[in-house]
């Protein structure tokens, strides 16, 4: 369904571009939950399964795309908490996969700030997942 | 913790990330005296050097996060943001 409505969204014209603002922005928060929820249903199903079969620990029973996602979910809630419109930018270039000119029409400021953004806030999150220090860094406000 | 804000750890970091490393170690010597800031951005430069195309690729067309939405089903076509058209250039 997440599918159709994606493809139906994108699908329109660039005339009507700025009136689907708020359903891109909808969209790609519909898609983040949708994929969050199925990844957390994922890695408790597989847990269960870890706990009936009693062969490894649970952490090992849960796979890692859905392990990544849920990690990219919290860093998100993180980062929305210090800076939304990063968040913002996130949620349009990676969840609903617009361009840096869509998003940047979408949120109604130039693409070089979108640009700029979106680069800075992929090594915000990459930091945040892989950096093993990234706790001792969570309380920038 | 950490309390540096996120504003003045981006400013630091923007003004370096594009520096060769001998150019970035002279800048944070030079403008950068808090310990805690200059950790930070290190930290996020090495973010930066090895992250690649971390999330570079929309949700929709990565194949491990279809198959989360499809339980396992065949994947759907992807190319959707493609029929939009000239918006690729920046990407």
């Amino acid at each position: 369904l997440v599918h159709e409505a994606y493809l139906r969204l994108v699908g329109t014209k660039d005339a009507q571009w700025q009136n689907h603002a708020h359903s891109f922005a909808s969209a790609a928060i519909a898609m983040r939950r949708i994929l969050i929820e199925r990844a957390r249903r994922k890695a408790v199903g597989k847990r269960v399964l870890g706990e009936r079969a009693e062969t490894a620990p649970l952490e090992t029973g849960i796979d890692p795309e859905s392990l990544n996602l849920l990690a990219l979910d919290l860093a998100l809630k993180k980062l929305s908490n210090v800076d939304k419109r990063l968040t913002d930018v996130v949620h349009l270039r990676f969840f609903a996969g617009l361009t840096v000119e869509q998003t940047a029409e979408t949120m109604g400021v130039a693409p070089r700030t979108v640009k700029r953004d979106w680069d800075f806030a992929r090594v915000w999150l990459h930091n945040e997942m892989k950096d093993k220090d990234a706790a001792d860094h969570s309380g920038e406000e | 913790m950490e309390t540096v804000p996120l504003n003045v750890v981006r400013a630091m970091f923007d003004a370096v990330c594009e520096l060769p490393a001998d150019e970035r170690r002279r800048y944070l010597d030079e403008n950068c005296g808090d310990e805690a800031l200059r950790r930070r951005v290190e930290s996020l430069l090495r973010s930066h050097d090895s992250g690649g195309q971390y999330l570079n690729t929309p949700a929709a067309d990565l194949s491990d996060l279809r198959s989360l939405v499809h339980d396992g089903g065949d994947a759907p076509a992807t190319g959707a943001r493609r029929e939009v058209g000239g918006g690729e250039a920046i990407r």
